[in-house]
């Protein structure tokens, strides 16, 4: 006997071949039984108990002879029957009227009239819709076939990916194929989602209940809940969402596509619809989610643009037709260039490929295949080639080599001074991979050295334009080696410079003060210049404060300061002043680093020549400063103006200009205007759309203070928005693969902390354990749960230290499996990152927290014993202020109190995250 | 759990058809699964029920000393063949045309010349469809089974709880409607679920004797 596909596939079956029987008794045939088991594993067990418990005399209706309940939803049920005459089967939803309006009705018949009428192969042919005691009954063809996701998901089990891709693809075509059909019949579907396309075994979609969500409510449930929203939540289009009917089109239906489109691909669906209504309806309005080649690797760019295309927020951005969107996705299946693009990056494309034809020939590459990774038309690849060989013809090679240099970095330069432009930065994406595009060719164009170092240097300058400062470090590196002749050390020393500039920005930041020093000494040793020389140091100092070492950039910059000074080099004073406000404030100075920083700031902006960005830093700074020193409405106009220049420079979805949003959030949030807040926040969020490390990353830290804002703004809900936000955020540290850094740890910190608050000491433990382990899962790393959980020790321990805190006793009954999780992150942490790494440290640290709070002296002694080792090695490596030197002397405290002196002294506020930082 | 072996299983204390209480708990459990396979074969509502008065009967006087031999299958090939067997019966009978709402073909092999090998084949397919549809129907009974227990022992309130959860309302709703919170909704049906997943088990268990 077979199980029928609905229930359970036969891989399921197979794999569970292996197990015996609990009983003990080895039945004949133990492999249904556990087929049964299958479905518990699931809410399929609902479903089938449902079906089970009704009564079998359903006799009939409307003259059809019922045979079983296939499902019953919130708006109807959905028999299987058999047509009287012909025994035929069929499906019946009966959809009880709540309140039966004469026009609703009316427009209801005409809908479905015209969809009996349509005939289409992929629409679930509708025999009849009679009215039946009070209830609406569609009469339709019967589907064996399987909901979208469910196909899907067997697919990419089954089949090798890209037979799974083909047929994927081909099967949307048709679903949309048909929804413009019905569009163009005036139909619109309107609550589109998997269970609404069947798809047969041969991969036939079969599309049902269309124009079904309007006209026949549900129960007053949904209606109260969501003001009148009808259609299934996870699966809404923001346009549904705020609820005002005219706006729905067939461009909603276009959304839908896409969510399904996605759900096909990556096996997930784009929205969570776990969620509580409020943070869901929050998340489609705002959040972009994270392009299907994120989750399933090796999937075309294409088809990642058509999607995300299809879910643009703003319905004028989006494919406007059912039939544009199935036109896109059979132009990839034949491999022509889809519609769906960038703008900017195909209109950097076209000018270039206009301009520059030769040298694009010369690279041998076509600049689509820059763009899409697509070669847009023979006839650029024949000029090329034709091109080509016009080039060998003629005489000295080396002469040839230093032409094709020279127009390769006219190119280039070319591009730079079009990445300036505010769209064009806008788009990083595009941009970064024409850079990394151009940058890779470089080598095979076979360029002699001084134009390759040439190039390399403008290129550092383009990707640290778009804020790819790593890759930007890259590229100046390289440019140095080649710069290694005497009369090249001024040039070299240029680079590092520039180097030094882009390297304070990324991860690698202690590397920057070397570079800096390096070039310091060339100059030096050169006598350029005394203003160049003054903005080396004035470099040098801003490398140190980023690279944590506050005294010594103290000291540096006011060496700055007076060299430039001496030269009358006013922009590298107003730089000079701007770091030392910075280390000033890092010394704990927070006073004098204020007025350090307004002095900068005013100076910065006498000066009718400094360059926007330049304004802009130290504005930011300004602002920065005061907000710390409590002066928000001082702050404000610094940050306002600051975002402004950056917003304009830059564009909206750049590092830099979230970096102001934010600053100027946080201002009016502490001037109380929570609202314009957290829209910037989501501003932020929305626009960092391409899915790279780093805007994901800055995401999520943008999300952690976006949780902040609404924690501190308190509406009903607003909770529950921070934490889905937080949640949110943690997921997009995991795929970013930043969850080792402080901001990724705070916001676990966070996240667990708002958890106990809102749903009190058994939800945290339970989070503790399940929310880690599903983001190591995203993150292909077990140390991703370790770091989640990290900070959460401390308010674990803090809530041990208050018997009278409700989560008291739920926590002390759970501390010894406590101790043994974090004791086991300690241990992973130790193998993957050795004993000296800081996230090590802090793991350590959260366990010496818990065990303070355990009564048995070994325990405690424990404590004592791994606290004050990580005390050192922290003291160690940044010196006594560090943030962790204070927590490992809280620990410290608490041990050195009796074990009965279990109150609290007032938690210490968490160290602010020097996360604002230009 | 070892169950002595004198301890009876449902099946063996069948084979005393003086075991009152065992066979009305027999034929009312298994009779909606009949009645509701054959009419996925197709037959009326009428004849199904006709079905399984006549399966009924006839296993009862096939279980006197009845002794199932585990190698030749477990109870539910058995049930189904029977069922089958009857269901073959009643199509061969001769029908009064105007009575009936209407003729619903029943697959049978009366009067024809050698299948073909057409034939075959679509003898063949419908087999496979009919132990597909038994099989859906006799995990349906189990769950019945399951569920009709699970409401004789649980509290009023949970239950309630539960059936409004089956109805498709969401969580959120149905605590609020209930006032309480989601998480009590959640516990009511994990704790139902991990039941039925015992109840059911034992019921399979049980029939296999």
């Amino acid at each position: 006997m077979t199980l029928r596909r609905e229930e359970v596939t036969g891989e399921q079956l197979a794999a569970s071949v292996e197990k015996t029987d609990a009983r003990g008794a080895s039945c004949g045939d133990s492999r249904e039984d556990l087929g049964i088991t299958q479905v518990f594993l699931s809410d399929a067990w609902m479903q089938r108990t449902a079906q089970a418990v009704t009564m079998h005399e359903l006799g009939h209706l409307a003259g059809y002879q019922l045979v079983r309940v296939v499902q019953r939803g919130v708006q109807g049920t959905v028999y299987e029957a058999l047509e009287p005459r012909t025994g035929r089967r069929v499906a019946i939803k009966r959809l009880p009227l709540v309140d039966a309006h004469a026009i609703e009705a009316d427009r209801f018949e005409r809908e479905t009239e015209a969809l009996a009428s349509l005939g289409h192969p992929n629409v679930v042919a509708l025999l009849a819709a009679p009215v039946d005691d009070g209830a609406r009954l569609m009469v339709m063809e019967w589907i064996d076939g399987l909901p979208l996701d469910r196909w899907a998901d067997e697919l990419w089990n089954r089949v090798t990916a890209r037979e799974a891709l083909a047929a994927i693809v081909a099967c949307l075509t048709k679903v949309a194929n048909a929804v413009a059909a019905a569009h163009a019949r005036g139909i619109m579907h309107r609550d589109l989602k998997p269970s609404n396309v069947l798809v047969l075994p041969s991969g036939e979609p079969k599309v049902l209940d269309f124009g079904l969500a309007k006209g026949l409510h549900a129960t007053t449930e949904t209606a109260t809940r969501t003001g009148g929203f009808a259609g299934t939540p996870a699966w809404a289009s923001p346009e549904q969402i705020a609820g005002n009917p005219r706006d729905i089109d067939a461009r909603t239906d276009v959304h839908a596509l896409g969510l399904l489109l996605y759900r096909a691909l990556s096996g997930r669906a784009a929205f969570d619809g776990t969620l509580a209504i409020l943070p869901l309806f929050e998340e489609i309005r705002t959040r972009t989610p994270f392009a299907p080649s994120r989750i399933r690797k090796g999937l075309a760019r294409e088809l990642d643009l058509i999607t995300m295309h299809a879910l643009e927020k703003d319905r004028a951005r989006r494919y406007q037709s059912a039939e544009s969107f199935a036109r896109d996705l059979a132009r990839f299946t034949t491999g022509e260039p889809i519609d769906a693009h960038p703008p900017s990056a195909w209109y950097v494309a076209r000018k270039f490929v206009g301009r520059h034809r030769t040298v694009a020939a010369l690279l041998g590459l076509t600049l689509a295949a820059i763009v899409t990774g697509t070669v847009v038309s023979a006839a650029l690849a024949v000029e090329a080639r034709d091109a080509r060989n016009a080039a060998v013809a003629r005489a000295d090679e080396a002469e040839q080599a230093r032409t094709r240099a020279e127009r390769m970095n006219g190119f280039f330069q070319d591009l730079l001074s079009n990445l300036r432009e505010r769209e064009v930065a806008g788009d990083r994406a595009g941009a970064r991979e024409i850079l990394t595009l151009a940058a890779e060719s470089i080598e095979r164009a076979g360029t002699p050295r001084e134009s390759e170092a040439d190039l390399r240097t403008t290129l550092g300058v383009a990707f640290f334009e778009i804020g790819e400062y790593a890759r930007s470090v890259e590229q100046y590196a390289r440019a140095a080696m080649l710069l290694d002749r005497q009369d090249q050390a001024r040039a070299r020393a240029q680079v590092f410079l520039a180097q030094a500039r882009s390297l304070m920005r990324t991860g690698d930041r202690a590397q920057a003060p070397s570079a800096a020093r390096t070039a310091i000494e060339t100059l030096t040793a050169l006598q350029v210049p005394a203003a160049e020389i003054a903005e080396a140091h004035a470099v040098h100092a801003a490398a140190l404060v980023f690279a944590g070492l506050h005294a010594k950039a103290l000291a540096e910059a006011e060496r700055a300061i007076e060299m430039a000074r001496e030269a009358r080099a006013l922009h590298t004073l107003a730089n000079a002043m701007s770091t030392r406000a910075l280390a000033l404030g890092d010394a704990g100075r927070l006073p004098e680093a204020t007025e350090q920083a307004i002095d900068a700031a005013l100076l910065a902006k006498s000066l009718d020549d400094l360059r926007p960005l330049e304004r802009a830093r130290m504005l930011h700074n300004a602002s920065f400063m005061l907000t710390n020193s409590k002066r928000p409405l001082e702050a404000l106009p610094f940050a306002e103006e600051s975002l402004a220049l950056r917003e304009a420079h830059f564009g909206k979805g750049h590092p830099a200009t979230t970096a102001g949003r934010t600053q100027l959030a946080k201002t009016l949030r502490d001037l109380g205007n929570f609202d314009q807040a957290i829209l910037l926040h989501l501003g932020s969020i929305e626009a960092l759309v391409d899915n790279s490390n780093e805007s994901i990353s800055l995401r999520a830290n943008t999300r952690r203070h976006l949780a902040r804002a609404y924690q501190v703004r308190a509406n009903d809900n607003d909770d529950d928005l921070a934490i889905a936000t937080l949640k949110t955020g943690l997921e997009e540290f995991a795929i970013a693969r930043q969850f080792e850094s402080t901001q990724a740890m705070s916001a676990g910190d966070y996240y667990f902390r708002a958890i106990l608050q809102r749903d009190g000491g058994d939800a945290l433990l339970r989070a503790l354990r399940d929310e880690p382990a599903r983001l190591a899962q995203l993150a292909n790393d077990p140390l991703a749960a370790c770091t989640a959980r990290c900070e959460s020790a401390r308010v674990l321990a803090l809530t041990m230290r208050k018997p009278r805190d409700p989560a008291y006793a739920v926590v002390a009954s759970a501390l010894p499996s406590l101790l043994v999780m974090y004791r086991e992150d300690l241990a992973h942490a130790m193998t993957q990152l050795g004993p000296k790494s800081e996230t090590t440290r802090r793991i350590e640290l959260a366990l010496a927290q818990l065990l303070s709070v355990d009564l048995a002296p070994e325990a405690r002694a424990e404590a004592q014993e791994r606290a004050t080792s990580v005390r050192e090695a922290f003291v160690q490596q940044s010196g006594e202020r560090a943030a962790g030197v204070a927590r490992c002397d809280e620990v410290l405290r608490w041990l050195a109190a009796s074990p009965t002196e279990t109150q609290a002294s007032p938690a210490q506020a968490p160290a602010a995250s020097p996360s604002s930082r230009p | 759990m070892a169950v002595p072996q004198t301890q009876h299983t449902l099946i063996a204390r069948l084979r005393d058809p003086s075991d009152e209480a065992a066979w009305s708990r027999f034929e009312n459990g298994y009779r909606e699964l009949v009645v509701r396979f054959a009419m996925r074969q197709g037959l009326q509502q009428s004849d199904a029920e006709d079905v399984a008065q006549s399966v009924f009967q006839s296993l009862l006087s096939a279980m006197k000393g009845f002794t199932l031999d585990k190698s030749k299958g477990r109870f539910r090939d058995y049930l189904f063949r029977a069922v089958r067997n009857e269901i073959s019966r009643q199509s061969a009978k001769p029908r009064p045309k105007a009575a009936s709402e209407g003729l619903v073909e029943v697959k049978s092999s009366g009067g024809r010349a050698a299948p073909t090998e057409l034939d075959q084949a679509a003898d063949f397919s419908a087999e496979l469809e009919a132990q597909r549809h038994f099989e859906h129907e006799w995990i349906d009974h189990h769950f019945r089974m399951a569920f009709t227990e699970i409401r004789r022992t649980f509290s009023p309130d949970s239950v309630a709880i539960f059936e409004r959860l089956l109805a498709g309302t969401s969580v959120e709703s149905t605590a609020e409607a209930f006032a309480t919170t989601t998480q009590a909704v959640h516990k009511v049906k994990q704790r139902i679920r991990d039941r039925m997943q015992e109840l059911v088990s034992a019921q399979i268990a049980e029939e296999d004797g």
